[in-house]
Order: structure tokens, then sequence, then C-alpha cells
């Protein structure tokens, strides 16, 4: 087994942030599209249970990374699985990265294209954004966290913002009646948002290099749970504003509500705020998937220097994002129930379940057999 | 032959370092005057490079025959009018010389050695060089020399060198006395209220000016030279026990790694020892102000000084602090807040205005109130170029003028800037060759950039303005976003000594921002910065934080007291 070679190391802060940024960025693209078709006015609620569900699955990750902590989740994997199992698992772990990562970014040029530059074709932003998240993940992930330290503040001032200045406009009556349709609906809107969360699984390829150790675990914990907060705040202002079928039949709902309003007579536009808030945890993102693909690859493929990848996995990131998607509708409705939450149980889900059986298996034998 | 013997001393002198390092370097007590002396005569052959000559001087040591010695001075430093010989028969009948070089000797104190020594009762001359260093010489400072290269450094330094006939070292005595220009207040960096003191090029005075400032024996200050031509004396200076160890080892490696043949000021050593050689941002901080060195020491940074530049470089160094000014510690509190924080926003203002105004016109005109949007297209009219062009040659002819201003006499330099401004803009309006809202843009982001107390940072923002011009003018916002996230993301990858860049912002340090982009009152200013200064961090007990006394009517009224007697009589 290779061991994870790297005197990198990243605070649990940075962590946090990145993690709170990532998820963020994608989910405010899309939500509260892809859950109020069933949830409507309780879009909230969904966001919320999704959050409860993440913040356990949060734990799950970084839980079994901290019975490992010298180790990264394509160590432990194969320590856990054994060879074969370990090595399929990591490269599913692997193309999580670069689906996450390619993902973001066609997200992020699809709303370029669409609110700002329908002239600039989807390839050149993809492969400029790719590019940034490669050059980044060749620095290395001490950068990438200190960029994101960075820009935590002005992504939260940015969306706080935007959702001051759109609540002026909330109709409340567009969130009534709450819970009228009980909880089907929103438990059946619950598992894209929860699936997304997909991208926790970076917190096991970064575990080791986490500082402080005892704040590792809490920290993706606490991510998880804020930027779910921030999802159903977001979902609300969104169902609010723009009400239950506009947020369900926009493209990016919360553009179109930014869009939508107009703070005062000097101040008529604000979605810019929006949209570099969503570029800046775009960065953070997709140079963290970018990092941690590469390491992972890395590790796979037995090569020492996981810089030597990066060229190479940023130009698979690239053309995953250009081809994989025909255009914006595909792209949701690739997110779309059940087709994603299943393919997010069975890559991630239930290699985590193999892995904690396994390891739960090695503890109770080591325990009443001493070895 | 004599081309044999050199090659072969060369290649002996390569596999040894060239300097001696911090410490090393001054102490020229031990010649290699053990080794096999080689004939002077070599000096003579024209055909000589200097990397030869330089190896045949490093072995020359001094002969007991007084000419000898004159003659391989003048083989070795050539007809130099400077180099003044002044031959002395001493009462004992001795022959002896001294030797100085003009115009950085005191030349009184010159001819008090040589009435000393005239005077010089010792018949022989090993006791006529000792007598001289141990009592009959009135200087502060006597050396023994023994070899050319000795003889040389000491000359170099100002001294005055005594040699007798009959003995093979000589006495080095200070008499310098080198014309500097007066200390003066630095024109980078000027004051309002603070100390109008700069460094000057003389290393020195520069010393003594930090020594005023920090009276503890603490600090110190090692010494060494660079450069094989122009031994150029470089110090670094540092507050023993506070500035971390390993920094210390940091900068001496460094700078002991440094070969060159000359070192011409701390541009120099700055491109040698820096962190990278591709940034766009100062990672050292150069400044003429010994306040701000001295401010900086006591934090536990460590400056770098040499001979020959007002500038001294101060490392490790942060993103914050190029936002700080002298003046800012002599300010009350609340008006340099609200002054830091202009500076930092003139700062991002000064990079991205330009980019973000033609990002705007040229692609977004939504983003801008519908009055305002018409306001500006209306200017616009009959322009016959687009936003970008006509905002690129603002910038570039304002640049040229920045320039000129810069290379100009002072009192011209002024007068071409202001008038070129004003007459170029005007006209270029009336032409309608731009707009007046480009005009505004242009100058706004001008004075912007005057704001910077730091000219090297003001220089990268400078650049970067037209790559964000270039990059908002090809694909909007997009690509001002992208060229924020690029410089964010460069800078976050920049260290300074190992230090951070963007500390204490990112890595966040807590205890990090009480002096950073904003400055505190100096009561709270209890702690040093964590990663410079967690030696010792900290500075002062807490709790300082003035107090109101007793209101001045209750004061008045308990001197008015006649009874009782007073604190100060109270024990007597």
């Amino acid at each position: 087994m290779r061991m994870a070679k790297t005197t990198e190391v990243m605070s649990t802060r940075q962590l946090a942030g990145i993690l709170f940024m990532m998820r963020t960025t994608v989910v405010i693209s899309f939500v509260p599209l892809i859950t109020t078709g069933s949830a409507a006015q309780d879009a909230w609620a969904a966001g919320l249970i999704a959050g409860l569900l993440l913040t356990l699955a949060a734990w799950a990750v970084a839980g079994l990374a901290a019975r490992y902590p010298k180790l990264t989740v394509i160590d432990y994997s194969r320590m856990l699985l054994g060879r074969f199992f370990g090595t399929v698992v990591s490269l599913a772990i692997s193309w999580h990265f670069l689906l996450i990562a390619a993902t973001d970014v066609r997200i992020y040029a699809e709303l370029m294209r669409v609110a700002f530059m329908p002239n600039t074709p989807i390839w050149f932003t993809t492969v400029a954004m790719v590019f940034l998240a490669s050059l980044a993940a060749w620095f290395g992930i001490e950068p990438i966290g200190r960029a994101a330290e960075a820009f935590l503040p002005f992504f939260v001032a940015f969306i706080a913002l935007t959702l001051l200045g759109a609540a002026p406009s909330v109709n409340v009556q567009n969130l009534q009646p709450a819970l009228a349709r009980g909880p089907g609906p929103i438990f059946s809107s619950v598992w894209t948002p929860l699936s997304i969360g997909l991208q926790w699984v970076s917190v096991g390829m970064l575990f080791p290099q986490l500082t402080p150790e005892d704040q590792r675990v809490r920290s993706a914990v606490v991510a998880a749970a804020v930027s779910s907060a921030v999802l159903a705040v977001v979902a609300a202002v969104l169902v609010g504003v723009l009400g239950t079928n506009l947020s369900s039949k926009s493209l990016f709902p919360f553009l179109k509500m930014a869009r939508s309003v107009r703070p005062t007579r000097t101040i008529e536009r604000i979605e810019i705020l929006g949209t570099v808030a969503w570029g800046l945890g775009l960065f953070a993102g997709g140079s963290t998937m970018v990092y941690c693909g590469s390491r992972a690859m890395a590790q796979i493929l037995r090569i020492q220097e996981s810089r030597k990848v990066v060229p190479a996995f940023g130009a698979l990131v690239a053309l995953y994002a250009m081809y994989a998607y025909e255009d914006a509708f595909e792209l949701v409705g690739f997110f779309r129930p059940p087709g994603f939450p299943l393919l997010i149980a069975l890559t991630a889900g239930v290699p985590y379940a193999l892995m904690w059986a396994s390891h739960v298996a090695r503890h109770l034998v080591r325990r009443h057999f001493g070895r | 032959m004599a081309t044999d013997l050199v090659r072969a001393l060369i290649s002996r002198l390569k596999g040894r370092r060239r300097h001696g390092g911090f410490g090393a370097s001054t102490d020229r007590s031990s010649p290699s005057s053990g080794r096999n002396r080689i004939d002077p005569e070599l000096l003579a052959d024209d055909s000589l490079d200097v990397g030869a000559r330089k190896a045949v001087t490093d072995r020359l040591t001094l002969d007991r025959r007084l000419a000898e010695n004159l003659r391989i001075l003048a083989l070795a430093a050539g007809p130099s009018p400077d180099i003044t010989v002044r031959h002395i028969v001493t009462d004992a009948s001795l022959y002896a010389a001294v030797i100085h070089l003009q115009g950085i000797v005191d030349e009184e104190r010159v001819e008090g050695v040589v009435r000393t020594l005239s005077s010089a009762g010792a018949t022989r001359a090993q006791d006529l060089i000792n007598q001289l260093g141990a009592s009959l010489l009135r200087s502060s400072h006597v050396a023994t020399v023994a070899s050319f290269t000795q003889l040389w450094g000491a000359l170099s330094d100002g001294l005055a060198v005594i040699l007798a006939d009959g003995h093979n070292q000589g006495l080095a005595c200070s008499a310098q006395s080198f014309k500097t220009r007066p200390i003066e207040e630095p024109p980078t960096d000027t004051t309002l209220r603070g100390p109008r003191q700069g460094f000057i090029e003389d290393l020195t005075t520069n010393l003594a000016m930090l020594r005023q400032w920090i009276r503890t024996p603490n600090l110190w200050i090692e010494e060494t030279n660079l450069g094989h031509l122009t031994h150029t004396r470089l110090v670094i200076a540092y507050i023993k026990g506070l500035a971390s160890e390993e920094l210390l080892a940091e900068v001496r490696q460094r700078i002991q790694r440094i070969e060159t043949d000359s070192v011409l000021g701390t541009g120099p050593v700055e491109d040698f020892i820096q962190d990278t050689h591709l940034s766009f941002f100062p990672l050292i901080l150069r400044t003429e102000r010994p306040d701000r060195v001295v401010g900086n020491l006591l934090e536990g940074r460590v400056a770098i000084m040499v001979q020959n530049s007002p500038f001294a470089l101060v490392a490790p160094t942060d993103y914050g602090m190029l936002f700080q000014s002298a003046d800012d510690y002599y300010e009350p509190v609340p008006i340099v807040f609200v002054i830091s924080v202009m500076r930092v926003v003139a700062f991002w203002a000064s990079i991205l205005l330009p980019g973000a105004f033609v990002a705007i016109l040229t692609f977004h005109h939504e983003l801008l109130p519908t009055s305002l949007l018409l306001r500006i297209v209306g200017d616009r009219a009959g322009v016959p170029f687009p936003v970008i062009v006509e905002v690129f040659l603002m910038e570039l002819t304002f640049e040229l003028l920045r320039e000129a201003g810069l290379r100009l006499p002072r009192a011209v330099g002024s007068a071409v800037t202001i008038v070129g401004a004003l007459v170029l803009g005007e006209a270029a309006i009336n032409a309608g060759l731009v707009s007046p809202s480009v005009i505004i843009v242009v100058a706004t982001t001008a004075i912007a950039s005057f704001i910077l107390p730091t000219f090297s940072f003001d220089i990268s923002a400078r650049l970067l303005r037209f790559a964000f011009i270039v990059a908002g003018g090809s694909i909007g916002l997009f690509g001002v976003q992208y060229g924020i996230i690029m410089v964010v993301l460069i800078l976050a990858s920049r260290r300074s000594f190992g230090h951070p860049y963007l500390s204490p912002v990112a890595p966040f340090i807590r205890g990090g921002w009480r002096d950073y982009l904003f400055r505190t009152w100096h009561w709270a200013k209890t702690m040093r910065p964590k990663l410079v200064g967690g030696r010792e961090p900290i500075r002062a007990p807490r709790g300082q934080m003035p107090r109101p006394g007793a209101s001045p009517e209750s004061e008045g009224l308990q001197q008015m007291k006649p009874e009782g007697p007073s604190d100060n009589t109270r024990g007597q």
C-alpha cells in the first residue's frame, strides 16, 4: 500500500469554509428547482431534513477517516475491503471527484451563458475555470485553503446581501400553507440535495492534512449543518419571492430571484453579487476536487508526486464537463431523482457502508481475539 | 608558467568557500600567511583577468622590506592617484610609511599619526609597530595587517596603515571621514508627525540610528561582505531572543548562498533572497525609515541593510504591512482606521476599476442604473474607439506622464504631469477621442493608486490594472472575477521567508489582527504577531487603557485643602 506522502497542512477552519462554499454553490444553483417539484412551498423543510441527514453522512465519512487519521480514503479502502474491492472503491471515489468538479464547472458555464455571456461558447468558460482549478491544485491544498479562507467572508456577504435585497419582495403567502401536503412530498425532495453532499467524500482525502487534529470531525459536521441551514433559508426566500410555480420552472432560480427584485432606485440590479459568490464557490470547490482527484489517482497509479497528475486530471474534468451534458436542461435532468440519488447511493453510500462494516468487524475481531 | 600557476591557484580556490559568512568576513586576522608566498610580479602580467588577479592578491602576504610592500601595493592597485603614501624616517632612524586613500580619511588625524610615528623612539621595526599599537597612537581602533587583502581592506574602510621597514606586519588605525549626505526625511515615505529621519548611504550611520532607537544590547548586528569585486558590507539586524532562530538561520543561509561579483544596493540582495523570482507583489518590505525598521524588529522580524543603500529590507513581510504608513503610528487610531480602510479600497479600486468599467460598458449594461447608463452612453456618442481601447490608451498616457514626471527634475516634473494631464484630457474630450466618463475613471484610478504608501506595491497594481482591462474587455465581468481569483490564489501561494503572505487573513490567525491592515491603540498592542513574534508573544501587560481621573473640580478642591501634609512632604 502506498501511503499518501505530503507535507502540506490545512486548517480545519479552511476545510469547513471550502465545504460550506462548495455545497452552497451547487445547492443554490438548482435548489429548489429540483426539490420544489414535489415539495412545493415546503422546499425549506426538505432542505432542513436533507441537512440533518447530510450531517449524519458527514459524521460517517469524517468518523471513519478519524479511525485512520494518517491514511487517505484510498489507503484505508484497500485495507478494509481488500485489494480488488478497495481499488474499485478508490476508482469510484476518484470518479466522484471528477464528477463533482466537472458538474460544478458546467453549471457555472451554463449560468454565465444564460445570465451574462450568451455569445461566449461553453467550452471557453469551462476550460478557463478548469485551468484555474488545476492551477490551484498544482499549487497545492495550502493555497487553495488560504484563498478559500480569504474569499469566504465575501462569499457569505454576497449571498446574504442577495437574500437581504430579495427579502422585501418575499410574499409569505407563497410559503403557505406550510406542510399542508404531508411529509411524503417533502421526503421525496430530500434525496437530491442529500446526494449533492457527495462532496464530503473529499474529507476522506484531506483528513491526514488537517490541523488541529481534535477538530477535524467537528469541522466537517458543522460545515454540513451550516450549509444545510443556508439551503433551507435560500429555498424559503426563493419560493417566497418567485412562488412555487416559477421557482420550479426557472433554470437558475436563485439568479431569477435576484433579477426579479429591485432594491432601490439607484441599485436596480443585484444579481452580480450572487454570480460573483457563485464563481468564488466554484473555485473553492472545483480546485479542491481537482486536487483530491489528482491525489487519489496518483495513489491508485502509484505515482509519487500527485502534482504530475493534475494536468491530466484537469483535462479529464474539462472533457467531462463539456461532453457529458448536452445543455443545461440535461444537467438539471441529471440531478433529478431517482437517478442521481441512486447513483450516489450505489457508488458512495454502499462503499462507505461496507467500509464501516469492515472496520467494525475488524475492531470486534481485534477485541475478542486480540489480533 | 605564470598562467599555469594562476590556474592551479584558481582551481584550489574554487574548492573552498567564496566568503567566510557572517562574522568571518570582518575578521582579517588570519591571512594566508601560513601558506607559501606567491610572487607579486605575477600581477605585472597584463593578460591576467580579474579572477586570476584576485587569486594572486588573496595569496599575497606582507614582506619585511618596506619597498617590497609598496611595490606590491603598486602592482595590485595600479597607478591609482588616490593612494597616498607618506614616507617617514623616525627619530630612531627607522624607515616607515603611512598609507591611506584620499577622500575617505580625516587628513588631520592622518597628520597626527604621522607626527606620532615620526617621534617614536623604538629602534626595531617590530617594537615600533607594537608600541604604536599598544600606547602611542591616539586612535579608537587599531588592528594588525599581515596580508595584502587585509591591507587593502583597511584602506577601503578609511583606515590609515603604517608599514615599517624590517617587519612583515603593518598597523591599521582609524582615521575615517566618509563624506555622506546629511540625515533627511526620506522622500519615498514622508510623515506629518513622525520623525524626519531616513537612512542614508552610509551603513555605519544607519546602524547608529538603529542603536539610538533600540538601546538594548540585544539588538544584534551580524556583518558579512558580498560581491567578490565590490566587497559590499551587508548586515542583518535583529533582536536576539525575539527573532526566531529558524528565521535567522534561513536569512543567513539565503545570504550566504549569494555568489556574485557585485552587490549594488538592496535590490540585488532582494533578488537573491526572496522566496520566488516570479512575484508581482513585493515579498520583502523596503523602507528608508528607521522607525519602520525598528517597529518591525520589535515584532521579531529581521532587517537587512547594505552599504551604499538608504533602503533597509525587512523580512518576513506580509500583505498587510504594505498598506501601513509611518504616520499610522503617530495619528489618532479612529482616523487611521478610516484611512486604512480607504487604502485597502483604493488599492483594489486602482486595480479593478478600469477593467470593471470596460466590462460593464462592453457586456453588462444592464448592471448600471438606467439614468447613469444613458448619461454615459450619451457622452460616448461619437467616440471612435471601443471602450477597451479608449481606457487602455488613457491609462497608457497617464503612465507615460507619471514616468516622465518621475524622471524629469522635480521642479519641472510636477508641472509636466499636471499640465500634461489637464491639457491632454481636455484636448482628448474636445477632439471627441475619449469620453468624460473614461477620464473620470482613469483619474479616479490614478488618485486611488497615489494613496498607497508602498511604492513597490503601487507598481504591482499599475501592471495588474492593464491585465484587468484586457480581461474585462474580452470576457466581461467573468474575466474580472477570474483575474481576482487568480491574484488572490497567487497571493495565497506566496510565502515570505516561510511565512504565509496573506496571514493573518489566510491562514486566519485570531491574535494577528491587532496591528495588521488597521492599526490599534498602542495600549492594546499587548501581543506580538503570532508568526514572527511567537517566541516572546507578550509585548505589554493588559489593562493599560486610559481611564478618566477624578473631575477637575474635585481635583482642584483637593489641592486647595489647607490641612494635612501633601504627598511629597508626608515622609519628611
